[in-house]
């Protein structure tokens, strides 16, 4: 990176800026001659008295002349204009391309940052560093050498028309610049040291910030606002002083230099008076400097105005890139793919490692693990065992010593060979939001070589890259590298995926999110024909198995029947609402379902029952906290819904008449909708109403109105139910229990018969699609922790890796399952090396050799075997960590 | 896996009648009945399936609505019933409590309806009705008396023989 802002803008933009500037000193001359234009207009065509006239060749009369005059001056200020929107859009492209630039340059350097840098620097400074601070540089660059030259050429064009009028005039003019030279920078100075403290600080600000969201938990379980707020507070102080001083001097500067500007009429009028009286100089010649002198604020304002805020750029650049550079210098982005010959062998060699404070955490360690051996790592927390793990996976530069890998040194190979052939998973891996797919195929992204079916549209955007030196890689084409994951295709990369999710022992859980999934059967053709099939397959199977055995395990969709564990309003839709119309309650203000419900005498009962039911519900929650899980779960009302019940109600009871209030009316009908039979055994649903339910359901389909149509999507045994989740769009029904499928007795008989369709393995993948879409949130939050560390180990496995080094990356999970993920890597063909940190020494059952780390050092290397006959077994130290 | 089958439409206001003569809710705010009925499931187990399985860990308490279960405790070649339970009674209060696997067994001996009390629910109950608190502690204080009696008695047994 460039160390200074005038190397950056001379390095990348020295030819625009070249242009710029002669654009805009080409365009002085128009500019002056469409000021000067008017004059003439005024003294020659209109109070002229020679007509006509003869200018180049033409003759003109009066009006002619005066028509002339005025259509040149009209091309003057189109001619003007022009050149002025032109530079401006020059100018803004110019600033917006280099802070592209800057901003690309900083996000690289960024990635380049040693692995444990953040563990140290808060995080939260970088951000506004990229996003808000370099922002006011774009407009600078634009104006970085133009504004400098024309101005300054203004400046001293008209300092020497005054010094040739009269040169002791005209040093006059100029003889407070010297003051002027020396007060401003000093003062900017100091404005410049107090920019500086301000940009640290908010830098610590954001960090603060930053730490305080994602501190949230802990905020609020100490309750420690008020000490939150009072710190901040005191930040926003420091702020506002610096802030408030900047002010001052700024405004000082503008103060001295209007001062100034004031003062040099007064010498003027002196100097240049005496001399007029005395008779040295004519009264023309004084006058004419005087007007020259009202020029000259003009330009010299805005020379000030340009230092200051090239001052300003100046600092914030030197700032940032005093931030990014020395940290960056140390490694290359890896960018370009690299053809991957399998590793032999992994070594250390000789390894020494000191942190900052000079604590020794590794001494003169040497191991070699050979392709496919499996090492485990034991001792205790401090014993180097992690620094160990992490330098054999280049993570760490040691001290002394170097690790290599076939005999070359990590820190010479590119990080893309590294990453292929090592894979490290520590014991707080990072979760990216998007779904798990995205984050289990992480790994085996690489530089698409086929474009994507955009690319032609692309041309503007990569022309752009390559202007401002950004990454001109199509990002919308298929980034996943099949053959890396062992797969022949995209086909056959399902297999490599169910494979690798068996190895971790995530298969259970992804296929259970699978089958609670919702997915758009448009996007995903393949998987809801799949579960199609296995819905016509299963159908037999379940109304036999389910029904006779033990009486109900699900309710089929089924419509000639009322449902139990349907809402009352999916009841009469017989369908899912999907449209805006009649979501939020806008089913119950319908005119159309109100029709449907009058004509079979049904609104009147609806309404009754929903009455009842908000009777009832008022009373059991309204002495309830709103944020008790209870009301949450059970209230079927939010807390705003449960007092505008409770009012409704009152409005009721107060009606002489006994009836609701319209408006009232849809809340309670709207409540009867929501009502599942089974689960909201209210009393409310009399025996008359499910069949008259049934025939409102015959009828509301019968003659939905055409605006309806989108809005609901009716459950049609034939077609996929997007709004339904898989297990029930498989069911075609729904489960009674409410749990899983997979918890379910049905679960057995329904992979019973879909084996013997012979689809079982089809439906499974695509049961697996949808788990895998899945969403992960922000840093994982929606998984599980041992789902969190299953998920990155899966991720380092399913891009094939030589070696495997997992530092405590299982240690969430229970010992048996510990022992199954292991034992499941370590039996697939090929397996990559695994060199493991382990917790306790019954883990290591499967390994060829364990090494027990103590102080930095290894104290004992032996198999399984020996280690548990060993002296450190005896004394405990294995046990150590636990 | 549970064999738990729910059954269809039914009435809570029937079942708050059962609730009320089981006697941990004898003293219950009318209420607070409705809540604990409302917000459980109602569930029923057909004949012959197990409700609670010995060495199972899991929250379940249930408040048998009508039918017959059998409490079992593990002998030598397999179980023996000790006692039986019916309508108005509730089992497996503990495991509301405690996530430690289960001692008993209780199996189905009729069909058993029982509403499938809720955890959060029962927990929310204990906070805010004091009564409600005390009457827990009091059943489990029964409870406790009658095994210490059961066990003193056993050891005089032993003694004795």
């Amino acid at each position: 990176m460039e160390p200074s802002l005038f190397g950056f803008i001379k390095k990348y933009s020295l030819r625009q800026q070249v242009l710029l500037t002669v654009l805009t000193v080409a365009s002085f001359p128009f500019l002056y001659y469409s000021l000067e234009l008017p004059k003439i207009i005024v003294n020659k065509a209109i109070q002229g008295k020679h007509f006509p006239i003869v200018v180049m060749g033409y003759t003109f009369d009066q009006v002619g002349y005066l028509i002339a005059l005025c259509v040149l001056f009209l091309i003057l200020v189109v001619i003007n204009g022009a050149f002025k929107y032109w530079v401006n859009v020059y100018k803004g492209r110019l600033g917006e391309r280099m802070l592209r630039r800057l901003r690309f340059q900083l996000y690289a350097a960024m990635l380049g940052f040693p692995v444990n840098h953040f563990a140290r620097h808060p995080p939260g400074e970088v951000i506004p560093i990229i996003t808000s601070e370099v922002e006011t540089l774009g407009g600078f660059v634009g104006d970085s050498v133009a504004v400098p030259v024309f101005q300054g050429g203004t400046l001293i064009t008209i300092l020497v028309f005054m010094l040739m009028q009269d040169w002791a005039l005209g040093l006059s003019a100029i003889a407070l610049y010297p003051v002027q030279f020396y007060l401003i920078p000093r003062l900017q100075r100091k404005v410049n040291a107090l920019s500086r403290e301000r940009i640290r600080l908010i830098r610590q600000m954001s960090d603060r910030i930053s730490e305080s969201a994602t501190g949230l938990r802990e905020i609020r379980v100490h309750a420690t606002d008020d000490w939150q707020l009072a710190e901040f507070s005191s930040r926003l102080h420091v702020n506002y002083m610096i802030r408030y001083r900047i002010y001052r001097l700024k405004f000082f500067v503008k103060f001295l230099n209007n001062f100034f500007a004031q003062l040099t009429p007064f010498f003027l009028l002196l100097i240049g008076g005496y001399l007029v009286v005395t008779d040295e100089i004519s009264l023309g010649s004084l006058v004419a400097v005087l007007a020259a002198y009202k020029d000259l604020g003009a330009p010299w304002r805005e020379l000030l105005d340009y230092y200051q805020s090239a001052e300003d750029s100046r600092i914030k650049y030197e700032q940032v890139v005093a931030q990014f550079a020395p940290k960056a210098a140390r490694r290359a982005a890896a960018i370009g793919n690299v053809e991957h010959v399998p590793a032999q062998r992994l070594d250390a060699i000789h390894l020494a490692m000191r942190d900052e404070q000079g604590t020794t955490a590794l001494e003169d360690v040497s191991l070699s693990v050979e392709r496919g051996g499996m090492v485990a790592l034991l001792g205790p927390e401090s014993s180097g065992k992690h620094e160990l793990a992490q330098a054999m996976s280049a993570l760490c530069d040691p001290t002394g010593g170097r690790v290599t890998l076939d005999g070359e040194d990590l820190r010479d190979l590119p990080s893309t060979r590294v990453a292929r052939a090592i894979a490290y998973v520590g014991a707080n891996p990072v979760i990216f939001a998007g779904t798990l797919y995205s984050n289990l195929v992480f790994g085996v992204q690489r530089r698409p070589e086929s474009a994507s079916d955009a690319a032609t549209n692309r041309q503007i955007e990569r022309l752009e890259a390559a202007m401002t030196g950004n990454s001109d890689a199509d990002l919308g084409a298929d980034w996943i590298d099949y053959r890396a994951a062992g797969a022949t295709g995209r086909a056959d990369f399902a297999r490599c995926i169910l494979e690798t999710l068996d190895a971790t022992d995530l298969r259970g859980e992804i296929r259970d999110m699978g089958l609670r999934g919702v997915i758009d059967p448009e996007a995903h053709p393949n998987v809801a024909g799949w579960v199609l099939e296995a819905r016509n397959a299963l159908r037999g199977t379940l109304e036999d198995r389910s029904i006779s055995a033990h009486g109900r395990l699900f309710e089929r969709f089924d419509r000639e029947r009322f449902l139990e564990y349907a809402s009352l309003g999916e009841n009469i839709v017989f369908g899912a609402i999907i449209g805006k119309q009649l979501a939020d309650g806008g089913l119950a203000r319908d005119p159309y379902l109100l029709e449907v419900l009058e004509a079979y005498g049904l609104l009147e009962s609806l309404v009754q029952a929903g009455v009842q039911a908000a009777r009832t519900l008022v009373e059991i929650f309204s002495d309830m906290a709103p944020g008790e899980i209870v009301f949450q779960r059970y209230s079927l009302l939010d807390p705003q819904g449960l007092t505008e019940m409770r009012q409704a109600l009152q409005r009721l009871d107060r009606n002489p008449n006994g009836k609701p209030t319209d408006g009232d009316r849809f809340a309670f009908l709207s409540l009867a909708l929501r009502l599942v039979p089974a689960h909201h055994r209210l009393g409310v649903i009399d025996d008359a109403m499910p069949s008259r339910i049934l025939e409102a359901r015959r009828l509301f389909s019968e003659n939905l109105p055409k605006r309806l149509q989108n809005a609901v999507e009716f459950y049609d045994e034939a077609s996929y139910i997007a709004a339904l989740p898989v297990q029930e769009n498989l069911l075609f029904g729904r489960l009674i229990s409410g749990t899983n499928l997979t918890d379910s007795p049905m679960f057995d008989i329904a992979v019973g018969a879909l084996e013997q369709a012979g689809i079982r393995d089809d439906v499974v993948q695509a049961i697996m699609e949808v788990g895998l879409q899945m969403p992960t949130g922000v840093n994982g939050s929606l998984l599980g922790p041992a789902l969190r560390q299953k998920l990155a180990v899966a991720r380092a496995v399913l891009k094939r890796p030589d070696f495997l080094v997992l530092d405590d990356a299982l240690s969430l999970l229970d010992g048996a399952a510990q022992l199954r993920v292991l034992q499941a890597l370590s039996s697939r063909e090929g397996h990559p090396a695994i060199i493991a940190v382990l917790q306790r020494l019954e883990h290591a059952r499967g390994f060829d050799r364990v090494i027990l780390c103590d102080r930095g050092k290894i104290v004992e290397d032996g198999s399984y075997e020996e280690l548990r006959r060993s002296q450190a077994f005896a004394d405990g130290v294995l046990e150590a960590a636990e | 896996m549970s064999a738990e089958i729910s059954i269809g439409t039914a009435n809570m206001f029937d079942e708050c009648a059962v609730l009320r003569r089981v006697p941990l809710f004898r003293t219950m705010d009318p209420a607070k009945l409705k809540l604990l009925s409302f917000t459980s499931r109602r569930v029923r187990f057909p004949a012959g399936e197990y409700m609670i399985r010995k060495g199972d860990v899991s929250t379940a308490a249930y408040a048998i609505l009508n039918g017959q279960a059998e409490v079992l405790i593990p002998v030598p070649g397999g179980e023996k019933v000790i006692a039986l339970v019916g309508e108005s009674r509730v089992v497996g209060e503990i495991g509301l409590l405690l996530d430690t696997p289960r001692t008993l067994s209780i199996r189905a001996k009729s069909d058993v309806d029982c509403l499938k009390l809720c955890r959060d629910v029962f927990f929310q109950l204990l906070r805010e009705s004091p009564e409600f608190a005390i009457a827990v502690m009091q059943d489990l204080a029964t409870a406790l008396d009658q095994r210490t009696s059961q066990v003193l008695a056993i050891m005089a047994e032993r003694g004795a023989a």
